[in-house]
C-alpha cells in the first residue's frame, strides 16, 4: 500500500519527521500500520472515498511540552498535523483529516479532569475527556452537578465545544458555557486566555472574558492553534425537572409551532432548546425502514402516517422540559400547554405513558445531561451506516423553517433519500439538522448523497441560509458562501492564520481556511 | 489588517509571558500545574513517562460498548442486530459464535453502523482484555429457556 504523503512532502521527509516524533512520545504512541491502526482513523461515513481522508500517521502526545516538540519537529519540516481530540465527529468527517498524508495530533490520552468546582459550577479539562468519563467522576464524587452532553455521548467536551456543538439542557450552547483555555501557538507557544493569564489567578473558571481582546472564539472552528484545556460551565442539579413531548399531526404545524416557541425560548418559560423532531428520526429510535417500507426511494406518505399512528407519534414531535421548584415549574407548565395546546392535534406526552419507548428515555436522559448512545439508531434506519449532517441555520421563524424544510424535504426526495432532520431552537435562531443517511456500501448511493448535499449547500445559501458546521468534503463550498464584501472574513482568517502559523503546519484547510502555501490548491 | 494582526500577535505575547501557576482553593480536585512556555526545540529523549493504561475489559465495555451493545431496544447494535441476524445473536456478551480475532478486527476496522476505534481509545492491551471479556461473559451465560 502507497504511503499517502501531504502535498510537497517526500516519504523520506516524511519518514525522518516520523523518527524524530517518536523520539518525543515514544514509538509505542505513534501510529503507522495501515491496516492494524491508521484505518482506525478514517471517517467511515465519507461520501467519497476512505483515501480522500487518508493520514500518513497519527501520533498521541500526553503533555503540553511533547506537543510543543511535536510542532518544533513538523514546523521544520513544514509537514501538517490534524488535531483531533476525542476524534468522534462523526457526520462531520470523523477522526480523519481534510486532506491525505496530514499526520493525525490525536490528543485522547490528555483525558485529566483536572478540576472540578462544585460550588461555582464548572470543571477545567483536558481534551481526551469524554461525556461519559466527566459524568462518571462527577457521579462517582457524588457533585450535585449536571453536565450538557452531546448525543450521542462518545465525544468530549473540548472536541465538540470548539467544533460549536449543542446540547439539550439550559446549558446546551457550548461555546457560550465555555470559560478560559489554554492553546499551544503553532511556534510552540502556549497561551493562556480569560482570567488565568493573571498572576495567582482564581477566577479562570468564572469570568469569560478577562482583560482586551476576548480570542477564545479565534480557537474554535479553526486552525490557529492546539486546545489542550477548557474550562466549561456545569448546571448544579435543579430541585426539580419535568421534560415533555407534544406531538402534532400535521406537516404544516412546524410554522405555528415555530411561532409559538420563540417567545416562550427567549423568555425562558422553556429552559432548554426545544427541538421540532421529525416523524422519521424519532421512529428510527424504535424502528428501521424496512419494517414499513422495502421500496425504493423516500418513504410514502401512506407507510409514514402508519408508522406514526402504530408508535404514538406526529409528523412533528416537539421536546421540551422545564427546571426547578415545584410550583414554578407547574407555572411554566400551564403556560406551555395552554400555547401548544391551541393546536388543534396537539397531545402531550409524559414519564407515565411513554417511560419505556426508547426515543422518549434518550431525550429524557439528554435535557438532564445523562450521556447515551441511543441516538446512534438514527444509523440502522436504513442500514449501512453511511450519514452526513446538513446543518444550516434558520430564523426562530415559522415562515423560514418551513421554507428551509420544504426545500431541503424537496432536494432530498428529488435525489432518493429520506427527509430525517429535527429544528433546535437556540436562542433566537434554529440548527436545522438534516440527517442525510445512505448505505455507505453502496458506491452509487455515496455519489448520490454527495451530489444532494452539494447542491443543498448552493440552494441554501441562495435562499440566505448558511451552514454551522460542517463534513470535511464540503467546507471550501461552505467558506465560499460565507463571502460577503468580496471574501472579507475568509480573508481575515487566512491573515491570522499567515500571522500565527507561516509554516502552514496546523489542520490546513480546516472549515476552508487554508495557509497561503496551499491556497489555491484545494 | 496589518495593525489587526500586531495587535493580536502582541496580545497573544503578552499573555504567555504573563501566565502564572494558581492554587484553586475551592476546587475538589487539585489543578494540575499550568504549563509556562519552554523551549520548542526537539528533544532526542522522551520528555515524560507515560503508563500505558491498562483497563479491564469490562470497564472498556462499559465505557465503549454498552452504550449500542448492552440488552434492550435502546441500544442501537443490538437493535440492528436483532433485526438482521436475529435475536439469538442480537447481544454480543451472549453470542458464543464470536472468536478474538473477529472481535479485534471490527474494533479497530469497525463494521457497517459501527465506526473503527482508535489505539488511543483503547489500546493493544486493553483490546485483548475486551475480546477475552466478552468471549468469557458468552461462556457464562445461560439462554433463558436453560434457566
Amino acid at each position: 500500500m502507497t504511503k499517502p504523503l501531504p502535498q510537497g512532502i517526500t516519504l523520506g521527509q516524511l519518514n525522518a519527521a516520523i523518527a524524530e516524533i517518536e523520539k518525543v512520545v515514544g514509538k509505542d504512541y505513534v501510529y503507522l500500520d495501515e491496516i492494524k491502526e491508521l484505518r482506525s482513523y478514517r471517517d467511515p461515513y465519507n461520501t467519497t472515498n476512505d483515501a480522500d481522508f487518508a493520514p500518513s500517521a497519527a501520533v498521541a502526545p500526553q503533555n503540553v511540552e511533547q506537543i510543543q516538540k511535536i510542532l518544533a519537529i513538523v514546523n521544520n519540516y513544514k509537514i501538517p498535523v490534524w488535531t483531533i481530540s476525542t476524534g468522534k465527529n462523526f457526520a462531520y468527517g470523523g477522526p480523519a483529516p481534510r486532506k491525505p498524508g496530514y499526520i493525525v495530533l490525536d490528543l485522547k490520552l490528555m483525558n485529566r479532569i483536572l478540576e472540578v468546582n462544585e460550588k461555582h459550577g464548572y470543571a477545567i479539562v483536558e481534551p481526551g475527556v469524554s461525556y461519559y468519563d466527566l459524568y462518571n467522576y462527577i457521579q462517582e464524587k457524588g457533585l450535585k452537578l449536571w453536565i450538557d452532553c452531546a448525543a450521542p455521548a462518545w465525544g468530549g467536551i473540548v472536541g465538540n465545544t470548539s467544533e460549536h456543538g449543542a446540547g439539550y439542557t439550559p446549558y446546551g450552547d457550548h461555546l457560550l458555557m465555555q470559560c478560559g483555555m489554554q492553546v499551544v501557538l503553532a511556534d510552540g507557544t502556549v497561551v493562556e486566555t480569560g482570567m488565568d493569564t493573571t498572576p495567582n489567578s482564581k477566577t479562570g473558571g468564572l469570568y469569560k472574558y478577562g482583560q482586551g481582546a476576548a480570542i477564545d472564539g479565534l480557537f474554535t472552528q479553526s486552525n490557529f492553534g492546539v486546545i489542550t484545556r477548557m474550562g466549561i460551565w456545569l448546571m448544579p442539579e435543579p430541585p426539580g425537572y419535568t421534560p415533555f413531548m407534544i406531538t402534532f399531526e400535521n406537516e404544516h404545524d412546524l410554522e405555528t409551532v415555530t411561532d409559538l416557541s420563540l417567545p416562550l425560548r427567549v423568555n425562558q418559560v422553556i429552559h432548554n432548546a426545544p427541538m421540532t423532531v421529525d416523524l422519521l428520526w424519532e421512529s428510527a429510535m424504535s424502528v428501521s425502514r424496512s419494517q414499513y417500507y422495502t421500496g425504493k426511494g423516500p418513504m410514502p406518505d401512506s407507510h409514514r402516517k402508519k408508522m406514526a399512528k402504530d408508535l404514538d407519534l406526529g409528523i412533528w414531535n416537539y421536546y421540551g422540559a422545564v427546571y426547578g421548584p415545584g410550583p414554578m415549574m407547574k407555572n411554566n407548565m400551564d403556560v406551555i400547554r395552554d400555547t401548544f395546546g391551541s393546536i388543534p392535534g396537539a397531545k402531550f406526552h409524559y414519564d407515565d405513558t411513554r417511560k419505556g419507548d426508547p426515543g422518549w428515555d434518550y431525550r429524557v436522559k439528554l435535557m438532564k445531561g445523562t450521556p447515551n448512545m441511543t441516538e446512534f439508531s438514527l444509523l440502522n434506519w436504513i442500514g449501512g451506516g453511511g450519514h452526513i449532517n446538513f446543518s444550516p441555520i434558520s430564523a426562530a421563524d415559522g415562515k423560514s423553517a418551513m421554507r428551509q424544510y420544504k426545500m431541503i424535504e424537496k432536494r432530498a426526495h428529488e435525489y432518493g433519500f429520506d427527509y430525517i432532520g429535527e429544528f433546535l431552537i437556540g436562542w433566537r435562531d434554529q440548527h436545522h439538522i438534516f440527517m442525510l443517511m445512505f448505505n455507505r456500501m453502496s458506491p452509487e448511493e455515496k455519489k448520490r448523497a454527495h451530489d444532494l448535499f452539494a447542491v443543498l449547500v448552493d440552494e441554501a445559501a441562495a435562499l440566505g441560509y448558511g451552514e454551522y458546521r460542517t463534513h470535511l468534503s464540503f467546507m471550501d463550498q461552505i467558506a465560499g458562501t460565507f463571502s460577503w464584501n468580496d471574501n472579507a472574513l475568509w480573508d481575515t482568517h487566512h491573515a491570522l492564520k499567515d500571522e500565527l502559523d507561516p509554516n502552514g503546519i496546523l489542520s490546513p484547510g480546516k472549515q476552508g481556511i487554508w495557509p497561503k502555501n496551499l491556497r489555491g490548491n484545494s | 489588517m496589518n495593525k489587526h494582526l500586531l495587535i493580536v500577535a502582541s496580545l497573544l505575547f503578552l499573555t504567555a509571558c504573563e501566565q502564572q501557576a494558581t492554587e484553586p482553593e475551592t476546587s475538589l480536585e487539585s489543578t494540575a500545574e499550568k504549563m509556562s512556555a519552554v523551549e520548542t526545540e526537539a528533544s532526542v529523549e522522551p520528555t515524560a513517562e507515560y503508563i500505558p493504561s491498562n483497563r479491564s475489559g469490562k470497564v472498556i465495555f462499559n465505557l465503549h460498548c454498552a452504550g449500542c451493545h448492552d440488552p434492550g431496544n435502546a441500544h442501537a447494535a443490538t437493535k440492528q442486530l436483532a433485526l438482521v441476524r436475529g435475536e439469538d445473536l442480537a447481544v454480543i456478551r451472549e453470542r458464543k459464535d464470536l472468536v478474538p480475532i473477529y472481535i479485534k478486527h471490527v474494533v479497530r476496522d469497525g463494521l457497517l453502523e459501527m465506526p473503527p476505534f482508535r489505539p488511543t481509545d483503547i489500546n493493544d492491551n486493553e483490546l485483548d482484555n475486551l475480546a477475552t471479556y466478552i468471549i468469557d461473559s458468552a461462556k457464562a451465560h445461560t439462554p433463558e429457556e436453560n434457566k
